[in-house]
């Protein structure tokens, strides 16, 4: 699967960190969320879909693998 | 939708009525006309759902926070409506990009990394402040607890005196329900505010070693900020820091006296913890809504929104939408996605949300602990008899157990503040 997070969308609710906080990192300067793509694994699709939802500003991003 | 026939209401978030009976107000815009046009304070748009902010808010150019003011002092814009000619709120009354340049200066000091190595002064400050209570079994939680536990660590991020706290939590705790029509605390403020001119100055020779001198010392294109900036830039750092978590607070006990089943969890389960946290932000929305003002023509629920005219966004009505929550008016402590708008949305998103969350949960925490049988005196507890924008307690008197001290396991060198007699 394929997640980002749009930087002009994202405002450091930082509720995707509470979802998975492995994948979405925040940066330390702001709490603004950054993907850490080598931490997407199995077994986090539903953390994912949860982090994706739970932004209220809409700014994560999956496409899932077919 | 568009050109759909334009509905006129007389909503006044400032009315009785509305601190009142609010929830259901804002239910019956939801549903029947969630962006209206109230004719109170010469007209403005209500947004009552959560889609309409969303469109209003996401994209940076439809709406302006930015507070202006003629040659005569008149006001336009900002984030009150009618306007208050009062404070300058630096950053929030700004719009990029001169925004940007305020917002990353302070951004650093309420980042989560920030906030995480604040956690043990929130801890000894919750302890000792409820130190001063423990042994009496009587308490008002937002006066001896939520009040100065929230101004300490606000004061100590700032580098103001820790002694001083209800000299500047007092009135602004006054303010939030007086609105400026209490001479005796608008006096207090302007107090407050000379107080704060004079810190500046002094500083400015003698620095400290708080966001204060950080502001001071920074540059924004060479030139350091002007002192009038500061000061609005202080002040809204105390009145963002105070109140609002105060009100979260407030929601939340007034929840959990009637709902102890649920303390055990809250205590032992720090997953369960951090969705609760959301949820009673989302519940309770400290914060019921703000102002804005349109740069540009845009549709909304197919109401066309001029420049330069104005919008209420109801926050509140936003986290009670059944569109994205489901039954909204549940208390689900597990719930989770929770997209709430209890911070804002947009550019503007509380840059005190990690702090207020973390300051949330440890007093939350500490205060289950140690007054386990804590019980409000319901009849005796005050909301804020008019919001508009915060949605806060004026007291909330409550009994326990008395317990004993316990080490606040840091040296706070005896600044902390001995009880205060409100009594």
């Amino acid at each position: 699967m394929k997640v980002t997070v749009d930087p002009d969308r994202c405002q450091g609710h930082t509720l995707c960190s509470i979802a998975a906080g492995t994948v979405f990192r925040l940066r330390d300067e702001d709490g603004h969320a950054e993907v850490e793509e080598s931490a997407i694994g199995p077994g986090l699709e539903s953390a994912i879909r949860d982090a994706e939802a739970t932004c209220p500003e809409r700014a994560i991003q999956v496409v899932w693998d077919e | 939708m568009s050109g759909a026939q334009r509905v006129e209401t007389d909503f006044d978030q400032h009315s009785a009525e509305y601190a009142e009976q609010g929830m259901e107000i804002e239910a019956d815009l939801r549903s029947r006309c969630p962006v209206s046009w109230s004719t109170q304070h010469g007209g403005y748009w209500v947004v009552a759902n959560r889609e309409a902010i969303t469109g209003a808010l996401r994209d940076r150019e439809l709406c302006s926070s930015a507070k202006t003011y003629d040659e005569q002092g008149n006001v336009f814009g900002g984030t009150s409506i009618p306007g208050n000619s009062a404070f300058h709120m630096v950053p929030l009354e700004t719009d990029p990009p001169e925004w940007n340049a305020y917002r990353k200066l302070l951004n650093p000091t309420l980042a989560p990394p920030a906030v995480e190595r604040l956690r043990p002064k929130i801890e000894a400050y919750t302890t000792e402040v409820i130190n001063n209570v423990i042994e009496t079994g009587h308490v008002d939680l937002v006066l001896d607890v939520f009040s100065p536990v929230t101004a300490l660590i606000t004061l100590d991020i700032l580098d103001l005196p820790l002694e001083d706290w209800e000299f500047y939590a007092g009135p602004v705790h006054k303010f939030g329900y007086t609105q400026g029509r209490d001479p005796g605390v608008n006096a207090d403020i302007q107090a407050l505010l000379q107080r704060l001119r004079e810190t500046i100055t002094e500083r400015k020779t003698h620095p400290g070693t708080g966001l204060i001198d950080d502001l001071i010392a920074a540059r924004i294109d060479g030139e350091p900020i002007a002192d009038e900036t500061l000061l609005n830039m202080t002040y809204l750092l105390l009145v963002g820091g105070f109140d609002t978590t105060s009100a979260l607070l407030g929601n939340t006990f007034w929840f959990l006296d009637e709902h102890r089943d649920e303390h055990a969890r809250l205590i032992s389960d720090d997953a369960f913890l951090r969705t609760a946290t959301e949820e009673f932000l989302r519940w309770s929305s400290p914060i019921l809504g703000f102002g804005r003002t349109a740069r540009q023509e845009f549709e909304i629920e197919g109401q066309s929104i001029l420049p330069g005219e104005r919008l209420w966004m109801i926050y509140r009505a936003a986290n009670h939408d059944a569109a994205t929550f489901k039954d909204p008016e549940d208390v689900d402590l597990t719930r989770f996605p929770n997209p709430h708008f209890a911070f804002g949305t947009g550019i503007h998103r509380c840059l005190g949300s990690n702090l207020a969350r973390a300051v949330f949960q440890t007093v939350l925490r500490q205060l289950l602990v140690r007054m386990p049988d804590f019980r409000i005196d319901r009849e005796n507890a005050h909301r804020f008899p008019r919001r508009a924008k915060v949605n806060g307690w004026m007291d909330m008197p409550a009994r326990f157990s008395p317990g004993n001290r316990l080490s606040a396991g840091l040296d706070l060198d005896g600044r902390l503040p001995s009880r205060h007699e409100h009594h």
